[in-house]
């Protein structure tokens, strides 16, 4: 402690001045003749003014004549409590005989007396700095003008409330972070793994993908021609999941591409359909700049994965499907079995989303264009509200599409299909009815409301999962069995029965409540907006 | 087949994160689209390329070794219905935002500043 | 029971949310008693849990009978507790302050408030990196609803940012996830963990660009700077109690980064052990300072609580960092164990100052809580001698809690100039800021000349929930004060087993010396 001196210093030079201001109350107060500027005349003050004073003056006598019986215990707790541990070696009294304490004492105890004895030369001082060194108003100078007024222009710098400057510094973070990973590895980003050959399809598949979303880009200010290019991207991508062997997901990839290009058609309604040209030329530099070290870090760590050779855990998984599992099909096996509480909270996801939607949308009034409005692009509306073809079409197909989602249901857990895929189905094909046949129609037929359904499904999907409990057994632990119906047996045969089907029908239940509950909101918040309008939604899909 | 994999999954982030810095909210709504393609993409590829092999056991395939990798598929899955549940939010704000803020611009200023 | 008591805490939420669900055409006060009932009870489940871990043991709960690393493991270790008991203890005050009319103000606010209780919880408990991606998604989603709950202009437009964002860094942690798995070849964290140290060279890079993604997404949530400007607009923006249970939502960032870099990044990951070290310290010093400017420049209450928020995340990381520093054993578990002894304190001081604000902009028709001289509210004393107790909480003076943890920070720090002088100076502005806010709010009732007659004012029909919540947190404080030897000894314990991770990979792996 290089220091250890200045606190004894700073004590004894305290001890100093609080001696000379002691001195002086009591002077002037008791000693120094009749007062004199009183702004009022002084009275004996009343018994219980003057018990709290005497009280005080008691414990200071105390404190300072007994330290040892008064304040150690407290002192001690409070002092333990902040330094985590045992206490110095310390020792409160009175007199400790002649020790640099009593030194400091005497120091300060004389230092006092001439201090008060020279003070007249301090109160001239005083009297010549009175205005000039107004200790407020130098704080509130320095503070307003300096520190707050600093603070101010540096927080009002970084914290411009841009969305565009805080996604760019994430970017921006990312990349720094992912790319000194990278970077400062010994080994070639290119791996060992043999490679595939290039078929021309694929090829053409590829290009086709890579000249869609760059031309999505480049023309993202038509907005209509972007979403429809976007849509292409999406289907390329599910082709890219059926080229490379995972059928679930190239199902799951088309149908929740219809769904998200429905929506984003519905929502460009309500928008305007071209963005203005917002952004300098500067701005677009850096931002293509960014894409382009983004995109060619994802395309570099993508390279260097792919040509990796593979060492997980995934071997297991095919190992145990059938006999753990009860499913051929591994992945929708992983989903609802082996991983089923990645499923759990991910049909939360969807229910609390729609829930979240719905609140958004309640009482909102969109600002969407009339029937007989043009747009900036003098596009007319088309007359024919429901075409009869359409409307005709989609009501014969309904139950053909139910029935399509349950097969997929069923057959989810040996083969592609499951759950997901088979609530999207679903709501797809309810959503067609609200898309040719309007509003009015489809709500008299179908129930307003669909949060019991994704009540009972998520509450399904628990029930499932708690259920092994009863067998003693961790949450969500399935169990399956084969099972021969006596009746309807002799024509469909033995069959699988696992607790997991259970578990995807609940699935099953939040997807089509909360893909429907979104996409009808949806439509009736345009209803609320223009009540004489109710069809406009679908006419313009 | 590797490199054109990277490649898409390459100009699938480039432009989304081009369109994700633009300023109204349908351009990035879209980036945000281009962005989950890229990412679910890119964890797909994690299980690296097979072709004609799907996990599904007792098809045509004979040797488990050869199946495709279950596993990044099933997180891919998650992710694809976890982004749509996600992208189905981020539309119904911008809406909300539209009718609330008067335009759609990402911070709800009015047409016409070029600089941010 | 007890064999369940690691998934209680994930599903007691999940149950309660499902049937607020069911049962939302039940009259509000129903609905409110049951959503009570379920805080209360997650508090119940939350101190029996961290009573079950606190003696060291590791709860592993494998979720369908399935083995680690292939199915999911939840555990339960003296942090995961810490945390679960830390949110249940927020959840419930913020539920009482919600009580008071916010949750009439839209819809299904009960049920989200439990599923963004459930997804903290999985948060806080899952073992498993995919598995924590999917609880993040949920406590997002959640929070996105709570956030622009009750809407209006500003809190939409603070809501759209902060959605965007976190979709960002959601497509950056699936990059992460996959770079992990691709590298490592597995998801579940302690098998991570344990193949990080054998991690092929070849694989290296992909490995470190993996976590260091991993370390961007964490800090975003966490607000670490240069990604925490989407703070104080989402959380001054939004209502009270959100804004006060969203004081454990940034904490989930630093969770994660501790978590991660303890376990998965410590000292036994060979080639990529202390991989956030360099990053992190100067981003959570720059994260303070960054936070005390921002309470320094606020013009509202509300505003200065959010930057507080800041502030308090950069403590947090500046105490964790210090444990990534120093060997193990010593220095390093000293930061930790002050970093988890702060953390509940400025989660319920930053609480406090919002459900405080609120406050002020019931009783303040004219000015909210904007920081400036108003007519005397009713009570006026009582509303002073609070936000004056708040305040002292919140700069960390003696003699609360805040002053015992950044003592134990700036102890564990020994040696290191910098981080005293950030940490004391920005204690300074904290000391500043506030008691500025402080005068004007307080001291400077708006003189008998002014121009202006004084507007009615406006007294809530009864205050009593509001003072339950406040003096509910108040009391906590208190009790982290009294109680600071107990939690103390507590958060060491936490730190030790944090730094050594060789027992929790064992019992999640499922390997010998499942005890320690």
């Amino acid at each position: 402690m290089r220091f250890g001196w200045l606190l004894p210093v700073a004590v004894t030079v305290a001890g100093v001045f609080a001696v000379a201001y002691s001195l002086r109350f009591i002077h002037d107060v008791f000693f120094n003749g009749e007062p004199i500027d009183l702004p009022r005349t002084p009275h004996e003050p009343p018994r219980w003014m003057k018990v709290p004073v005497e009280i005080l003056v008691v414990l200071c006598l105390l404190v300072g004549i007994f330290p040892a019986q008064t304040v150690e215990p407290l002192l001690a707790v409070a002092a333990t409590a902040v330094l985590q541990g045992p206490l110095p070696e310390h020792d409160l009294a009175l007199w400790h005989g002649v020790s640099p304490a009593l030194w400091m004492s005497v120091i300060a105890l004389a230092g006092g007396v001439l201090l008060y004895l020279g003070r007249r030369p301090l109160y001239a001082l005083h009297d010549r700095l009175e205005g000039r060194l107004d200790a407020r108003a130098i704080f509130e100078r320095v503070l307003e003008n300096g520190v707050l007024r600093w603070a101010r222009r540096f927080t009002a710098a970084f914290d411009t409330g841009s969305l565009q400057r805080q996604a760019a510094l994430f970017i921006v973070s990312a990349l720094v972070l992912g790319g000194s990973g990278l970077l400062l590895a010994p080994a070639p980003l290119t791996g060992t793994r043999p490679l595939l050959p290039v078929d021309g399809v694929s090829l053409m598949a590829a290009l086709a993908l890579v000249f869609a979303t760059l031309a999505a880009t480049a023309l993202h200010r038509q907005r209509l021609t972007a979403l429809i290019l976007i849509g292409a991207v999406g289907l390329v991508v599910a082709l890219v999941f059926v080229k490379f062997s995972a059928p679930d997901l190239a199902l799951t990839q088309l149908s929740v591409e219809v769904v998200t290009i429905v929506l984003l058609l519905l929502a460009l309604y309500f928008l305007p359909q071209t963005t203005p040209a917002e952004t300098s030329e500067s701005r677009r530099w850096r931002d293509g700049a960014m894409a382009l070290v983004a995109g060619s870090g994802a395309a570099a760590l993508a390279w260097a994965v792919l040509t990796r050779p593979v060492d997980s855990i995934a071997a297991w998984f095919l190992a145990n499907s059938v006999t753990g599992g009860g499913g051929r099909n591994v992945v929708n096996v992983i989903l609802v079995d082996f991983r089923g509480f990645d499923t759990f909270g991910e049909i939360t996801v969807l229910a609390i989303a729609a829930l979240g939607i719905f609140a958004l949308l309640e009482h909102l009034h969109l600002p969407g264009p009339t029937r007989d409005f043009h747009d900036p692009l003098r596009r007319a509306w088309d007359a024919d509200l429901h075409p009869v073809i359409m409307a005709t079409f989609a009501r014969l197909l309904l139950p053909l599409a139910l029935l399509v989602s349950a097969f997929i249901l069923l057959r989810g857990h040996n083969l592609p299909g499951g759950g997901f895929i088979a609530g999207l189905i679903t709501a797809i094909a309810l959503i067609m009815q609200y898309l040719a046949n309007g509003v009015a129609w489809t709500h008299a037929r179908l129930p307003a409301q669909t949060h019991p359904l994704i009540a009972g499904g998520l509450l399904l999907a628990l029930l499932t999962g708690a259920a092994s409990w009863f067998f003693g057994r961790p949450f969500l632990t399935s169990a399956f069995g084969h099972v021969n119906l006596p009746w309807i047996g002799q024509w469909i045969g033995e069959f699988e029965l696992a607790s997991a089907m259970a578990f995807d029908l609940g699935v099953y239940c939040v997807v089509v409540g909360a893909t429907l509950l979104i996409l009808i909101n949806l439509g009736l918040a345009h209803h609320a907006s223009h009540p004489g309008d109710a069809a406009a939604t679908e006419v313009k899909v | 087949m590797e490199a054109l994999i990277a490649l898409a999954i390459g100009v699938l982030t480039g432009c989304g994160v081009y369109l994700v810095l633009r300023a109204h909210t349908f351009p990035v709504v879209l980036g945000l689209t281009l962005l989950s393609y890229a990412v679910n993409l890119f964890l797909f590829a994690t299980g690296r390329l097979v072709i004609g092999q799907p996990p599904v056991i007792g098809s045509a395939a004979a040797a488990l070794g050869q199946l495709a990798d279950p596993l990044p598929q099933a997180l891919v899955l998650t992710a694809i219905v976890i982004g749509f549940a996600m992208t189905a939010f981020v539309i119904m704000l911008s809406l909300r935002a539209r009718a609330e803020l008067g335009n759609d611009h990402v911070d709800g200023r009015q047409e016409g500043g070029t600089q941010s | 029971m007890n064999a369940h008591l690691a998934i209680a805490p994930i599903l007691v939420p999940f149950l309660a949310g499902v049937l607020l669900l069911t049962l939302r055409d039940l009259p509000m006060p129903l609905r409110r008693w049951l959503a009570l009932f379920a805080a209360l009870a997650q508090v119940g489940i939350a101190i029996m849990l961290l009573a079950a871990v606190a003696g060291g043991e590791i709860l592993v709960y494998r979720l369908g009978d399935w083995p680690a690393p292939w199915g999911i493991v939840l555990v339960a270790d003296r942090l995961a507790a810490w945390m679960v008991l830390i949110t249940t203890l927020l959840a419930l005050f913020a539920l009482i302050h919600a009580s008071d009319g916010t949750d009439r103000k839209g819809r299904h606010f009960h049920v989200v408030f439990q599923m963004q209780l459930f997804g903290l919880a999985g948060a806080f408990l899952t073992g498993d990196l995919f598995n924590l991606f999917v609880f993040f998604e949920i406590l997002l989603i959640a929070s996105y609803g709570l956030m622009l709950h009750g809407g209006g202009a500003a809190r939409t437009r603070a809501g759209l940012h902060y959605v965007v964002l976190n979709l960002l860094g959601s497509t950056v942690f699936l990059f992460a996830a996959g770079l992990i798995y691709a590298s490592l070849g597995s998801l579940n964290l302690a098998d991570i963990a344990a193949k990080a140290a054998g991690v092929a060279p070849e694989n290296l890079g992909l490995a470190r660009a993996g976590g260091l993604l991993l370390l961007a997404v964490f800090a975003l949530k966490a607000a670490l700077l240069p990604l925490h400007l989407w703070l104080p607009a989402a959380y001054a923006g939004t209502a009270a109690p959100v804004a006060a249970l969203f004081a454990i939502m940034s904490k989930v960032g630093a969770y994660a980064i501790l978590r991660t870099a303890t376990l998965v990044f410590g000292d036994g990951a060979g080639s990529l052990a202390r991989l956030f070290e360099p990053w992190l310290l100067p981003a959570a010093l720059a994260t303070l300072a960054a936070g005390m400017l921002g309470a320094l420049a606020a013009t509202s209450l509300g505003r200065l609580a959010a930057w507080l928020v800041v502030a308090s995340v950069g403590t947090l990381l500046i105490a964790f960092a210090l444990g990534q520093q120093g060997a193990v054993g010593t220095a390093g578990t000293a930061g930790i164990a002050a970093g988890l002894y702060y953390l509940p304190h400025g989660t319920f001081a930053t609480a406090l100052l919002f459900l405080l604000a609120e406050a002020l902009r019931r009783r303040r028709p004219a000015s909210a809580d904007s920081l400036a001289p108003d007519a005397d509210m009713p009570r006026h004393a009582l509303w002073g001698g609070l936000f004056f107790v708040a305040a002292v909480a919140a700069t960390g003076l003696p003699p609360l809690s805040g002053f015992v943890g950044k003592f134990l920070i700036l102890k564990a720090a020994a040696e290191q100039p910098w981080v005293w002088a950030v940490i004391l100076v920005s204690a300074l502005a904290g000391v500043i800021a506030l008691a500025r806010a402080g005068t004007r709010l307080f001291f400077s009732a708006r003189s008998a000349d002014s121009a202006a007659p004084p507007l009615p004012v406006y007294e809530p029909h009864s205050a009593a929930r509001e003072l339950v919540a406040i003096g509910g947190l108040l009391l906590l404080i208190f009790a982290l004060t009294i109680g600071a030897g107990a939690v103390v000894d507590f958060t060491r314990a936490t730190a030790l087993q944090l730094a050594d991770p060789a027992a929790y990979i064992a019992a999640v792996l499922g390997l010998e010396g499942v005890k320690r």
